[in-house]
């Protein structure tokens, strides 16, 4: 295990640190923006053609935060790239707490009522 | 901006354990039991506090109280170990919202195929996914403590060590949301087949 340490510490470089940082970074910024866009789709389904617009608003943040991520391949420095991650997290959250404390009421009513619903076919 | 920066990691912690937090009431509600939610939620608050403290406590005697010395408890990189427990409670919180997303999944399943309501047992996934995390955290930055020591490491070893540890957080990360991604389409594709009422 000593030997596995001394080794990692002599040769993970930053430079080997930022470009496995870059590439974990495009991977997990990608799913978030999957993740987040069905989870909008989902509330979508829950609320029918109520909040349209706003979902809307939603849609668009989340698609700015995709647009940013394709900048992150480009970007040299961990501070740089830090400060891209945070903004980028930064939309993403945003959306995602905005329906968090909008919309999970009717998200918990919609899965109290499903298995009845499901049931009803 | 500094700042701004170094309030992320608190940021994030807070925003991932709100979204835990409700993912975990879903699972609640689809079970019909609610009732330890407030026990639970009092639990993560006082456990947020206390990571808020240590984070702050770092940047506090880093930068704030003179003659610290670029060190807090006699210890030089007490902010990176700091920063490497957030990064493994992140996968810790991402970890159970697998686990409950993976639950609400085969709720909505069985309830979608007409059958039985099966209620799957509690169970310990939460519980042993924290603390196998948190002693994999304990036992890998207790080795490094030992070996600054005992091998006498260079500085840039310490960092080299700590940025390592951080990218194994991060495969784990990229494994659990790209596996809440997929359960959330099988669970909107559910959905969408009984919207309506099934028409």
């Amino acid at each position: 295990m000593t030997d596995l340490f001394l080794f990692i510490g002599s040769r993970f470089t930053p430079a080997a640190y930022m470009t496995a940082t870059r590439i974990q970074g495009i991977l997990w910024s990608l799913s978030d923006v999957l993740l987040i866009f069905i989870f909008l789709k989902i509330i979508a389904v829950v609320k029918g053609d109520r909040c349209r617009r706003r979902l809307l608003g939603q849609f668009l943040l989340l698609w700015i935060s995709a647009f940013l991520v394709l900048f992150l391949p480009f970007i040299d420095d961990s501070r740089g790239f830090f400060i891209l991650e945070s903004v980028i997290f930064g939309l993403q959250f945003a959306v995602l707490l905005y329906s968090v404390f909008a919309d999970a009421g009717d998200l918990m009513a919609y899965f109290r009522a499903f298995p009845e619903k499901a049931g009803r076919r | 901006m500094s700042l701004l920066l170094k309030s992320m990691g608190i940021l994030w912690l807070f925003a991932e354990g709100l979204i835990m937090l409700y993912v975990r009431k879903g699972y609640r509600v689809l079970t019909g039991g609610e009732g330890r939610q407030q026990a639970f939620f009092r639990f993560c608050t006082g456990a947020f506090i206390l990571l808020v403290f240590l984070r702050l406590a770092g940047t506090l005697g880093m930068e704030g109280l003179p003659g610290a010395g670029g060190r807090l408890f006699g210890f030089r990189y007490y902010n990176g170990y700091v920063w490497n427990l957030y990064c493994t409670l992140w996968v810790v919180i991402e970890g159970v919202i697998v686990i409950y997303v993976f639950r609400i999944y085969r709720l909505i399943r069985a309830a979608a195929d007409g059958g039985e309501r099966h209620v799957p047992s509690p169970g310990r996934g939460p519980l042993i996914l924290t603390l196998v995390s948190l002693a994999l955290y304990a036992g890998y930055h207790g080795h490094l403590t030992h070996l600054i020591s005992a091998a006498d490491l260079s500085r840039s070893a310490v960092h080299n060590l700590l940025r390592f540890y951080i990218k194994i957080c991060g495969l784990f990360w990229i494994l659990f949301e790209w596996y809440v991604a997929l359960a959330g389409i099988r669970i909107f594709l559910l959905m969408k087949r009984h919207q309506g009422g099934g028409r």
